[in-house]
């Protein structure tokens, strides 16, 4: 981040009533002679250029931020175009380097409102609160008329960090987000953490904090908590949103209102793709969470493994025969009793015949046989892909591992997960298979007589 | 990984709702028909922009939202202290249509008029850029009149504060802190909402419809009892504005200031207060991408080229389909316009709107 460039005084410049530069100091003549234009001659610096169009169209002082293209960066500077006698005055000040960080820091809009607790708040240039949750004040002991308006340090005293600084009078010296900010509500003492997003004003000038503040006891701090937390509150959160973005990419795709050009329905599909993928994350996320939470337990309740096994392929028949790949289930009138939680063991099984399906080359077939063998009662499903090599078995059962992590889709953590249920209701997933032969889960759970 | 629904209900669940949509097959086709006409007929703009669409949806979302738990809640907790648990839970936990209740209540132009102002003023004041001060640590507007010694102007200005933050950052669930609706429009959505929770759990109650009317009605009375209309953001504006005006501090200055400090509502309000006409028509004035009628009230303000051309950049900036060009042209129209001119013009618009609408009524009828 570099200091602006206050010292320096503007640069300054004139153009004529037809837009044509006529005076120039001489950073501005370089820079103008670097995008190819000359004295006398139309400026040639597009935004300053727009500048000077709308102050002889308007005939109205402009001010505003611009950026400029400098050889090899970009250039962000203050820009002040009054009218003059037909022409138009202009006067550049405060420039900087653009950098990277700055561009995409750019597109961020002020935080989300936070859930759980957390309030949200607004202040000034001066720091002065001009907006507060109206939850806040009544668990804390006042009232947010006592607060508005007077200085956002009267509502939280700032505690500094280990470093012995504040992130949020850092942030606010180079006008930047910042996270983390401890501080204490002071009618309560209640402790909290501050976040905050710089408003910015025409010129780019600092205009004020859009922040939040999390109960530091309901927050995130503790790292345990940190998968509980995304489950409980962003699952909960993204999971709308992302039902909203793939129906959308999924009806742009089938383009219901009239033909549309095929690189968009391509797109579509991109994003709704894309779209289920994060979707299956957040849940396979929430599931992981659910095992990992100490005190998990599942359902031993009497289950029909046949019956499962062909729900499971019956739900996945749409996906099969759009990949081309047929199933075979379990005849009709098979039965094979067994102990397990009914939900947990479709899910199992749903995961193990849709692997099964992405890998296996269309036109081949994908069998989900049952088999009792002894006290244990067996689903095995098998396909006739390109396999898994021996080295590898042990390591597909990894969170975050993929069978083939060139394949699309899929978070890593299917395989993990059902073999975490298997082993909670007192059985197991095993898995036998060798390069160019194919694949071979199998599901022991405990068999019933 | 995800597990589907059992298909086997989701069969029978499914079947239901298509009879009911045969059933309704010819209503629908109708308002298909009425629905195309009026897509025809309607100039690109005055289509909402899928921004607006999307705000006026959560918006009317809200409302109910936090209406319905108030009356459902009041009417439950009698209804349960009656002994009726079962009508309290039904009432608590049904799930009702929105769009439905929403087309009978819009269907009334004042509520209608309402909303599609706020909407649209909370959507424009959300985009407004602030303007740069002169003094970065002398607090902004608001905060230094809520901090005046006059009760007349701090009040409303902290009425301003409070009723910005409402505004800003509803509660957790999506519901309002307050509806912060007018008073007769806050009535029809309570009766409304009363009378569609009415509907809901109507066949449960069986022999006890009128315990349950008179549960829903006390609820809703409740209601609109606790209903302050004059804290709200518009009315708390006004009350400043008026405050300000009397005090010879409102008029161009301190209208400018407040569009500076992205203030939209304290803005209108000034206007209004300035050339004397009510908010509503200051607050069209504003929200109307052809700016005409705005340069004209600035004009009757007495504001210059340069203070309607900063007005207008700032709108313009907010608002992408407002046109620069037009701006550029207006202005000149603008400043040339005599100010006793640009006021007589107005004047009509500022006489009271029951007595306009009593002379419209008049020469209709005639």
């Amino acid at each position: 981040m570099n200091a602006v460039d206050r010292d320096l005084r503007p640069v300054r410049g004139r153009l004529d009533e037809t837009g044509r530069l006529v005076e120039a100091d001489s950073r501005l003549a370089d820079l103008n002679e670097a995008a190819g234009g000359a004295m006398g001659a139309p400026l040639a610096i597009p935004g300053l250029a727009d500048v000077g169009r709308l102050v002889r169209k308007l005939g109205v002082t402009v001010s505003r931020k611009l950026v400029m293209a400098d050889g090899q960066g970009d250039l962000e500077l203050w820009v002040r175009a009054e009218p003059d006698s037909g022409g138009v005055r202009l006067a550049l000040s405060a420039w900087r380097e653009r950098t990277a960080a700055a561009r995409i820091e750019e597109g961020q809009g002020p935080p989300l409102v936070a859930s759980y607790g957390a309030w949200r708040w607004e202040t000034d240039a001066a720091l002065r609160l001009i907006a507060l949750s109206s939850q806040a004040g009544p668990r804390d002991g006042f009232h947010p008329a006592a607060v508005l308006g007077q200085p956002l340090t009267g509502l939280f005293a700032l505690a500094e960090d280990a470093d012995g600084g504040l992130p949020l009078l850092a942030a606010l010296a180079i006008n930047q987000p910042f996270e983390g900010q401890q501080a204490a509500v002071r009618p309560s003492g209640r402790r909290v953490v501050l976040a905050g997003v710089p408003r910015r004003d025409r010129l780019g000038a600092f205009a004020g904090f859009v922040g939040t503040a999390f109960d530091v006891a309901a927050g995130a701090p503790r790292a345990s908590a940190s998968i509980d937390l995304f489950v409980t509150r962003l699952g909960a959160a993204l999971r709308a949103p992302l039902g909203h973005i793939i129906a959308n990419a999924d009806s742009i795709g089938a383009a219901p209102d009239g033909p549309i050009q095929d690189a968009y329905v391509g797109y579509a599909a991109d994003i709704s793709t894309a779209g289920r993928h994060l979707l299956g994350l957040v849940d396979d996320l929430a599931d992981l969470e659910a095992i990992e939470r100490p005190g998990f337990a599942v359902a031993r309740e009497p289950i029909d493994l046949a019956d499962l096994a062909r729900r499971a392929a019956g739900l996945l028949a749409v996906r099969a025969s759009a990949a081309e790949v047929s199933i075979e289930r379990p005849v009709e009138e098979a039965a094979l009793a067994a102990t397990g939680e009914f939900r947990r063991v479709l899910q199992i099984l749903v995961n193990l015949i849709g692997n099964a399906i992405r890998y296996a080359p269309p036109g081949s077939r994908v069998s989900v046989a049952v088999e009792r063998r002894g006290g244990t009662a067996t689903v095995t499903v098998a396909d006739q892909g390109k396999g898994i090599a021996p080295g590898d078995h042990a390591r597909v059962f990894d969170k975050f591992e993929r069978i083939d992590p060139a394949e699309p889709g899929g978070s890593g953590l299917g395989l993990y997960i059902a073999r975490r249920l298997a082993r909670a209701m007192g059985g197991d997933i095993t898995l036998e298979s060798a390069p160019g032969d194919g694949t071979r889960f199998t599901l022991l759970l405990p068999a019933r007589a | 990984m995800s597990v589907e629904p059992d298909p086997r209900r989701e069969l029978s669940r499914r079947a239901g709702a298509f009879l009911a949509r045969a059933e309704n097959g010819g209503l629908r086709a109708g308002c298909r028909l009425a629905s195309v006409a009026s897509d025809l007929r309607m100039a690109d703009e005055d289509r909402l922009d899928d921004r607006t669409r999307a705000a006026f949806g959560a918006l009317i979302e809200s409302l109910f939202g936090t209406i319905r738990s108030e009356v459902a809640g009041h009417a439950a907790r009698t209804l349960a202290a009656g002994g009726h648990e079962m009508i309290a839970e039904a009432l608590l936990t049904t799930q009702r249509d929105d769009k439905r209740l929403a087309a009978i209540l819009l269907a009334d132009h004042s509520v209608l008029r309402e909303l599609d102002g706020r909407v649209r003023q909370d959507l424009l004041a959300d985009a407004l850029v602030a303007h740069e001060r002169d003094d970065s640590d002398q607090p902004s507007l608001l905060p230094r009149l809520a901090g005046e010694r006059d009760p007349l102007i701090a009040g409303p200005a902290m009425a301003m504060l409070l009723a910005l933050g409402r505004r800003a950052t509803p509660l957790e669930s999506g519901a309002l802190a307050r509806t912060d609706l007018s008073a007769e429009t806050h009535h029809r959505f309570v009766w409304h909402v009363a009378a569609d929770l009415r509907e809901a759990v109507g066949r449960l109650a069986n022999a006890r419809t009128a315990m349950l009317d008179r549960a829903l009605v006390a609820a809703a009375e409740r209601s609109l009892a606790a209903h302050d209309e004059g804290i709200g953001l518009e009315p708390s504006a006004v009350k400043l504005a008026s405050a300000l005006g009397s005090a010879g501090r409102g008029g161009r200055a301190m209208a400018i200031e407040a569009l500076g400090d992205r203030l939209l509502a304290l803005f209108i309000a000034l206007v209004a207060e300035d050339v004397g006409l009510d908010y509503d028509i200051a607050r069209d004035a504003v929200l109307d991408r052809d700016g005409a009628r705005l340069w004209l009230m600035l004009r009757a303000m007495g504001m210059d080229r340069e203070a309607i051309g900063r007005i207008g950049l700032a709108l313009a900036t907010a608002d992408r389909h407002r046109s620069l060009d037009d701006l550029a042209g207006d202005l000149d129209v603008a400043v040339a316009t005599d100010l006793d001119a640009a006021r007589a013009m107005l004047a009509i618009q500022s006489l009271p709107a029951a007595y306009r609408q009593a002379r419209e009524a008049m020469e209709s009828a005639r």
